[in-house]
């Protein structure tokens, strides 16, 4: 853990702040409690994946940079989304192959990028404390996260610390839900078939909550699970981690204060 | 065939073009290009599966008997007691006492007592005996060449491949197999042939059934230590 | 084979409605994916081969020209003749002038996805040449005229039921049940004669071995040396991208192809061959003829795709894509399906024709986490969309789309407006329930599953207020 108080630019991502600022609250809950400055810049947008996965290069590059730009001076960069990470820290390299000046400015920003659950477990060593959730949760490891950046444990030894909460593995915790950015709406039909053999594995946990790090797959899972009537609560795990996970949880109705 | 040639080295022509263009490479020094090569294999323990705890038999036996490969084997102390284990194993599986064996010296000049024996083929052959030039202990195979004494088909043809092998030629690894044949410096043979258990197929919904269209029952008879 | 790429979505909405399709693929790569992971559990040394396997293929690519003639050179002087092609077309021509000279009326044939890629079924059948196929999945789909879709088990989609109804139909002497063990007896009683019979026998590669001019193939069944053996003549089709420097090199795959195709250590039969038969053998063709084939591998070879180059056809991306397995190898409308497919496709079709395929990928990257040389598939499907994005082959409404995203997404001030109004827009949608069941413009989302109502007030909004946590 660093000596100093290290300031973070929290980079929410276009879900988070458009459809679950929850997340984005707890995250900076966490990264508080674990020692950081938290700031916000107010110059963020999106990562630029749907133009870089889309084949519009040029899109995604002039993206990438109006980020580049606005977090460049932080100690760390924290995504609470392994996919938006990925593009950020791993991807994005590939736009700069043929410019070595933004390639060196790329490779120093992707150095201290990092998602959210890894950063907690891996820079800040954190342990939540006093936190408690009363249910049975399974994991499901969302590929970007897993695959590109390595985040698989940390999630699971953060989350040993909250009271109340057991956790059950989910077979197939490593394969795709269905979700891929563009790909569930250009190819829906294809999409439904791969998130179906999901939420049958998560029925068969016998979990009553479903746990990842990532919103876009989140969002797929519980739209599943809310149109198939399964009683399973979703949360992204940082909601637990920050005991904020008592309201409502995706798909689901707030409930009436 | 005439024109076809010509397509043929139009062809050649065209392929080696393509890929020397791409590689912008000019003068080539080839005891560079072998040494690559060579280092790349490195040192072959690193990508090997160890099995330093197992002898060299005692791999290949649990091996060849593992579920996957579903061979039987048997242990005599010389090649002349073989027969003698053809001959239980005949009885086991209630077969009449009648093999076909390929025309090696070797085996023709075993006392087969009991046991008739005849040098043709047919392609439903039911049990047929040959002698495999060496096994190998990682992966339970044993190895054939063909020669004019030893003909390719025995090890494909017979519903029973009954399989006699020196103990003392079970090498540890593939690569020690080539070693030997680099080593010795001659021309490989024809057919080289690693054959590791009986016939089998996935290709029904991934089940493993046996004898697909080869042996269906493989017998080792291991002699000598 | 008849292409049908180009029609991959409407291929999509055929495959999903085959009541059976689902069951056969979870039978097959269910038990293909877990014995892999447990074969790989027993070789701990398996990080490293893989390693090896890539830089050698890097390596055998960065002297390609040099290995293909020394390949060459020591082949001939095996006695076997060697013949280049170009085109799926010189390779079907050169295979039947040679079938021609013999008189050939019947031929064997090994599974080779080379021989699919040039179409050699087609070109015997015009020939009037008899084709046997040998290899039971092959055998399977040639009785009831599909084309493969997978390359390890070309019949995956066939359930053991519909193969039961088959080989009813088609042998001449079948066992009435479903049993597997009983219909793999009733082809080996069917094929028998067949083999026997054949003038020819025709096979692929799954190596080339440089420095002794030998072929390798790697078999279960045993048909291969069966249709290499017994006939005169055998032919062999291979692209040259087979190669390997030596026999040493050529261990490193034999180890890894069985693994990860299969979940076994080794196949039951691998089978090096050195020219036809010599003097005083009993068995062996009199002659050996490999045809050597580019079909635009050169190509490949100059792109980016080249490290696609380095594929050992082992069947392990598709195996574990989740696109595969919910649609089944049909919908890619080609020789090659899944992952590996989805780049081999466009480069040896087109990409105006396999436009679909690179993008019909969630790029959650398994395919590459698996495969034995390290392939990096995603990267190489999210290349291809950049070259269709850069040829203008991306759709207009994908253009428009994405034209508005990234006007937007570049003036964060427009952007919060945006996404403040989408917000409620979306909350009034959903009202109360907090999820929207239907919302115009978005039923590729809820056509299949709800979309969660936003929650209230943006991330940005909330935190320009001062809420911190």
């Amino acid at each position: 853990m660093p000596e100093t108080k290290p300031i973070v630019g929290f980079f929410v991502t276009c879900l988070v702040d458009a459809m679950r600022p929850s997340i984005g609250f707890a995250s900076l809950r966490l990264l508080e409690d674990a020692g950081c400055i938290v700031e916000v810049p107010t110059a963020q947008t999106c990562c630029g994946q749907p133009g870089f996965n889309s084949g519009a290069s040029d899109m995604a590059r002039d993206i990438v940079k109006q980020v580049i730009v606005a977090f460049e001076k932080f100690d760390y960069v924290v995504v609470p989304s392994g996919s938006c990470a990925g593009m950020l820290k791993v991807h994005a390299k590939d736009l700069f192959e043929d410019d070595p000046a933004w390639l060196a400015r790329h490779n120093a920003f992707a150095a201290k990028t990092h998602e959210i659950l890894s950063f907690l477990a891996d820079v800040m060593k954190y342990q939540p404390q006093g936190i408690s959730y009363d249910g049975v949760a399974t994991y499901h490891d969302a590929c970007s996260g897993l695959r590109e950046l390595g985040v698989h444990d940390q999630p699971r030894a953060l989350l040993e610390h909250v009271a109340g909460l057991k956790m059950v593995p989910l077979e197939g915790s490593d394969a795709c839900c269905g979700f891929g950015g563009t790909f569930c709406v250009k190819y829906p039909d294809i999409s439904n078939e791969i998130v179906e053999d999901k939420t049958r594995c998560i029925a068969h946990t016998g979990a009553d909550t479903l746990l990842a790090g990532d919103l876009g797959c989140l969002m797929n899972m519980a739209g599943k699970i809310s149109r198939e009537g399964r009683p399973v609560k979703v949360f992204h795990a940082v909601e637990v981690l920050a005991g904020m996970a008592e309201d409502d949880g995706i798909c689901q109705p707030a409930k009436e204060a | 065939m005439s024109s076809q040639t010509d397509g043929s080295t139009g062809a050649r022509s065209a392929i080696l073009g393509a890929l020397r263009k791409s590689l912008g490479r000019t003068a080539l020094d080839l005891d560079v290009v072998a040494g690559e090569a060579q280092s790349l294999l490195g040192d072959a323990t690193r990508h090997q599966p160890k099995f330093d705890d197992q002898t060299s038999r005692a791999r290949f036996i649990e091996r060849a008997t593992s579920e996957r490969l579903t061979a039987t084997v048997d242990e005599v102390a010389a090649l002349a007691d073989a027969p003698a284990a053809v001959q239980r194993y005949l009885q086991q599986c209630d077969l009449p006492a009648q093999i076909s064996h390929p025309p090696m010296d070797c085996l023709r000049e075993l006392d087969w007592g009991a046991i008739a024996c005849h040098e043709t083929l047919s392609p439903d052959e039911p049990v047929a005996v040959n002698i495999a030039d060496w096994a190998i202990a990682e992966t339970g195979s044993l190895v054939f060449t063909s020669r004019s004494d030893s003909p390719t088909l025995y090890s494909y043809l017979p519903l029973h491949h009954v399989i006699l092998v020196d103990g003392g030629g079970i090498l540890r690894y593939m690569e020690d197999y080539w070693a030997m044949i680099r080593a010795a410096d001659t021309a490989p043979p024809r057919s080289t042939n690693f054959i590791t258990g009986t016939s089998g197929t996935a290709d029904i919904e991934a089940q493993n059934i046996r004898g697909a269209h080869g042996p269906r029952f493989m017998h080792i008879v291991i002699f000598g230590e | 084979m008849q292409q049908t790429s180009h029609k991959f979505k409407d291929n999509v909405k055929h495959a999903l409605k085959q009541p059976n399709l689902r069951t056969a693929i979870d039978r097959t790569t269910g038990l293909l994916t877990s014995r892999r992971r447990e074969t790989l559990a027993q070789y701990p040394e398996y990080a490293e081969a893989r390693a090896t396997a890539e830089r050698i293929k890097d390596h055998t690519l960065d002297y390609l020209d040099h290995y293909l003639e020394m390949f060459e050179k020591n082949a001939i002087a095996s006695g076997a003749k060697v013949y280049w092609a170009e085109t799926p077309k010189q390779a079907t021509d050169t295979i039947i002038d040679i079938c021609k000279s013999h008189d050939a009326k019947s031929v064997t044939r090994a599974k080779s996805m080379l021989g699919e890629e040039i179409g050699i079924g087609e070109a015997l059948a015009e020939a009037g040449i008899e084709r046997v196929e040998t290899d039971l999945a092959e055998h399977i789909i040639q009785l009831a005229d599909e084309p493969p879709s997978h390359i390890v088990v070309p019949a995956l989609h066939k359930t053991r039921e519909e193969v039961a109804e088959l080989f009813t139909e088609h042998h001449a002497d079948p066992h009435k049940t479903d049993d597997v063990a009983a219909l793999v007896e009733s082809a080996r009683r069917e094929l028998r004669p067949k083999y026997v019979g054949a003038d020819i026998g025709i096979s692929g590669a799954n190596f080339l071995i440089a420095d002794t001019g030998s072929i390798c193939t790697v078999t279960n069944e045993g048909n291969a040396e069966l249709t290499t053996t017994l006939p005169k003549v055998h032919i062999v089709n291979v692209g040259i991208d087979k190669l390997v420097p030596s026999m040493g090199h050529c261990a490193v795959f034999i180890r890894l192809l069985s693994r990860a195709a299969l979940g076994t250590e080794i196949s039951q039969y691998t089978t090096y061959y050195n020219g036809p038969k010599r003097s005083g053998d009993i068995d062996g063709p009199e002659e050996l003829h490999i045809v050597l084939v580019d079909n635009r591998r050169t190509e490949i070879f100059d792109s980016f795709m080249k490290p696609m180059l380095r594929c050992i056809r082992c069947g392990a991306c598709m195996n574990h894509c989740p696109v595969y397995n919910a649609v089944g190898g049909h919908p890619y409308g080609y020789v090659y399906p899944g992952p590996m497919g989805a780049i081999l496709t466009p480069a040896m079709t087109s990409l105006e024709e396999a436009g679909d395929l690179p993008n019909a990928c969630t790029l959650n990257g398994r395919c590459q986490e698996v495969c034995p040389v390290n392939i990096p598939l995603p990267d190489m499907m999210r290349r291809l969309r950049e070259e269709q994005w850069r040829r203008k082959l991306t759709p207009a409404s994908m253009r428009v789309g994405l034209g508005f995203w990234a006007f937007a997404v570049k003036r964060p001030w427009l952007y919060r407006l945006g996404t403040r109004f989408s917000v409620v827009m979306m909350r009034w949608v959903a009202r109360a329930k907090g999820k929207i069941t239907s919302l115009p413009g978005a039923g590729g989302w809820t056509r299949h599953r709800d979309l969660t109502a936003p929650q209230q007030g943006t991330f940005m909004d909330q935190y320009k207020r001062g809420r911190r946590s």
